[in-house]
């Protein structure tokens, strides 16, 4: 409505604006002429003495109608008028000449004519007031209603507290989660509406507000109309606002999610729990396994003692009394005792290996290589030729293990080498970014290629029959260096011999 | 050597109790053996009691060998009992076992054994081992045994 009131108002100013010169100099002209003309018609009942008296309502006139310069031009039309024009017959015999001017006229000419500037001055100014004044007034109002209607239209509920907690404002929104008309709510107290509001979060967090001057901002839950709102209020002056954003749906989303990962994380749990039952009753299988094959492994070779032991007593007892045959025979079951108690024994070191508790310590490769070589006489220099090249530093590993491993590696290649060749062996070790590698070297038979990738698997003979053995020692080596956090490997041609290696962390 | 004096055997397993006899021969003992199938047995005849309280048929033992894995009462549960009875725990005490584990020699020394010696495959090599072990316990000063526990 007031925009509309605003409207002619608007119009008018413009209208003045867009007058031409040329529409207010005549307006001006005709305005002086009038007012000569009524000097004209009246001088018999005023006389000489009523010289201004209508040329002021004319100044006054052309320059509120026609702006600052309309009323100078009347002004100076004016003085000219004044003074050249006719008066009426009857007064023609005095005024009809000419008169000299006098002092006194030159004074009312100047006085005139210094009021008619004022005049047109004053008039613009207050003009121009006027229309400064109008234009603020109607941006004001077209502030007031674009924020008006900003604030209706918004999705925001909008309600603003006065200090006694009366509601001054509650835009469309507000009303709407109210319930009630907007008129039923305006100028009540906010308890009066909403009687469980108060002792709750949201006085609390209304109340910090207004005390500390702070805007705040709450996730608030409003059991009467069953509602979850985030609540941002801040202080206004003597006023406090607060915007209301129905969030009862992500609320909604928010628990369901929260629910989600609350099922997730008890599936979790449970799924970790079976993991770790799973585990821990895989170890115990292992475990029990480990002790089954131990002690199977174990309980073989007492029947194999009294094989091996007792065909040796019958051969030494009764030996004179068997023929030939009959001691090859005994001899026979005497090394098939012999070979399955070799078996038995390497497989319980494997399996020692694969599970025996380990302790790392520093290890000196020269001191344990060379223990190896002296304590086993098929090492021997007589023997075998068994060249190493010192310094081969020192390793973190596990005593029993890397003997094992060396053990094992040196009397393979001793063991591998042509009938009646003397075995040749090197021993030497190279630093690797602070591993040690040491290397094995033979110049044996070598290991045949399509034998290669299976030498480390257990019971795998790369020369069936020829050479005695299980096929244990390698698995027992690969599992032993595995154990101590090692590397492994090897390099050989068939017929020219063999280079293995073992990497293990450097002390 | 005094060949008066019996050597002790818990051995539950009559092959390998033969075999060892044999070799004990081999090493040079001509003393009486006497063999237990259990701890409990062995126990019985150290303290003298029932058939075995007759000293003078059955005489204090010199040296005891056991095995571990027996019934009843095993070579270690005899072996505590041999170290809580202060003058049995002065006979030299072999353990004679088939068994590798860690565990079990490391158990077999706490206990008071002296040696410990794995049962080989090979005769001749249980011969080499018991003479290695005999020989030096032959050399090492060794205390007086009355017959009491």
């Amino acid at each position: 409505m007031p925009l509309n009131l605003l409207k002619p108002l608007d119009t008018l100013t413009s209208q003045v604006h867009e007058r031409s010169q040329v529409h207010r100099v005549a307006v001006t002209l005709s305005i002086v002429a009038i007012a000569a003309a009524a000097r004209y018609a009246l001088t018999p009942f005023f006389g000489d003495r009523s010289l201004w008296i209508f040329f002021y309502p004319a100044v006054l006139l052309a320059a509120w109608y026609g702006r600052l310069n309309c009323g100078l031009l009347a002004t100076a039309l004016s003085v000219i008028t004044a003074y050249t024009l006719w008066v009426q017959p009857g007064f023609r015999g005095e005024m009809a000449q000419p008169r000299p001017i006098e002092l006194s006229i030159w004074i009312s000419i100047f006085s005139f004519a210094t009021m008619g500037i004022l005049i047109s001055v004053l008039t613009e100014t207050s003009h121009r007031a006027a229309r400064a004044e109008r234009r603020e007034r109607n941006e004001r109002e077209r502030e007031r209603r674009f924020f008006e209607s900003a604030l209706a239209s918004s999705t925001d509920a909008l309600v603003v507290l006065d200090y006694q907690w009366r509601i001054v404002y509650v835009n469309a929104v507000a009303a709407k989660i109210a319930r009630k008309p907007r008129d039923q709510i305006l100028g009540k107290v906010i308890w009066e509406c909403c009687p469980d509001l108060r002792n709750s979060e949201f006085y609390a967090q209304i109340a910090r507000c207004r005390e500390h001057n702070i805007p705040v901002q709450f996730d608030f839950f409003h059991a009467a109309f069953d509602l979850w709102t985030e609540v941002r209020a801040f202080p206004m002056g003597e006023f406090t606002a607060f915007y209301l954003l129905d969030i009862s749906a992500r609320k909604r989303i928010e628990n369901d999610l929260a629910e989600a990962q609350k099922k997730l994380s008890e599936h979790a749990a449970r799924l970790e729990r079976t993991v770790a039952e799973r585990t821990a009753a895989l170890q115990e299988t292992v475990a029990e396994l480990e002790r089954f094959s131990y002690t199977i492994s174990h309980d073989l070779r007492a029947p194999l003692r009294t094989l091996e032991s007792f065909s040796q007593f019958i051969m030494e007892d009764y030996g004179d009394k068997l023929d030939a045959h009959g001691q090859d025979l005994l001899q026979r079951i005497r090394d098939a005792a012999r070979r399955m108690d070799a078996l038995i024994n390497d497989v319980l070191l494997y399996s020692r290996t694969s599970r025996a508790e380990l302790q790392i310590e520093p290890l000196d490769l020269d001191h344990l290589t060379r223990s190896i070589v002296s304590q086993y006489s098929s090492l021997n220099f007589s023997a075998a030729n068994i060249e190493i090249k010192s310094p081969l530093g020192r390793v973190h590993a596990n005593e029993t293990m890397l003997t094992q491993t060396l053990s094992n590696l040196l009397h393979n290649a001793v063991k591998f080498v042509k009938p009646g060749q003397r075995p040749s062996v090197k021993v030497w070790s190279e630093p690797r970014d602070g591993h040690i590698r040491l290397f094995v070297q033979d110049e044996g038979i070598g290991i045949p290629a399509e034998n290669q990738n299976k030498i480390f698997d257990i019971f795998q003979r790369a020369h069936e029959g020829a050479y005695e053995g299980t096929g244990i020692g390698l698995a027992i080596v690969k599992r032993a260096v595995e154990r101590m956090n090692g590397t492994l490997g090897f390099v050989s041609k068939e017929g020219e011999g063999s280079t293995f290696w073992v990497e293990l962390a450097g002390a | 050597m005094n060949t008066e004096f019996p050597i002790l055997i818990a051995e539950d397993n009559e092959n390998d109790a033969m075999i060892l006899q044999r070799a004990l021969r081999m090493v040079g003992f001509n003393n009486p053996f006497h063999i237990s199938k259990n701890g409990a047995d062995t126990i019985k005849y150290l303290q003298g009691e029932g058939e075995y309280s007759d000293r003078e048929k059955h005489k204090f033992p010199r040296i005891v060998i056991t095995d571990l894995k027996m019934p009843e009462i095993d070579g270690f549960e005899l072996l505590q009992w041999l170290q809580k009875h202060s003058e049995c725990g002065l006979i030299p005490r072999l353990v004679l076992s088939a068994s590798q584990q860690e565990s079990d020699v490391r158990r077999a020394y706490q206990l008071g054994a002296h040696s410990y010696v794995l049962k080989p495959a090979q005769f001749d090599e249980l011969v080499a081992n018991l003479r290695l072990v005999f020989d030096y316990w032959k050399m090492c000063r060794k205390p007086t045994l009355t017959a009491k526990c």
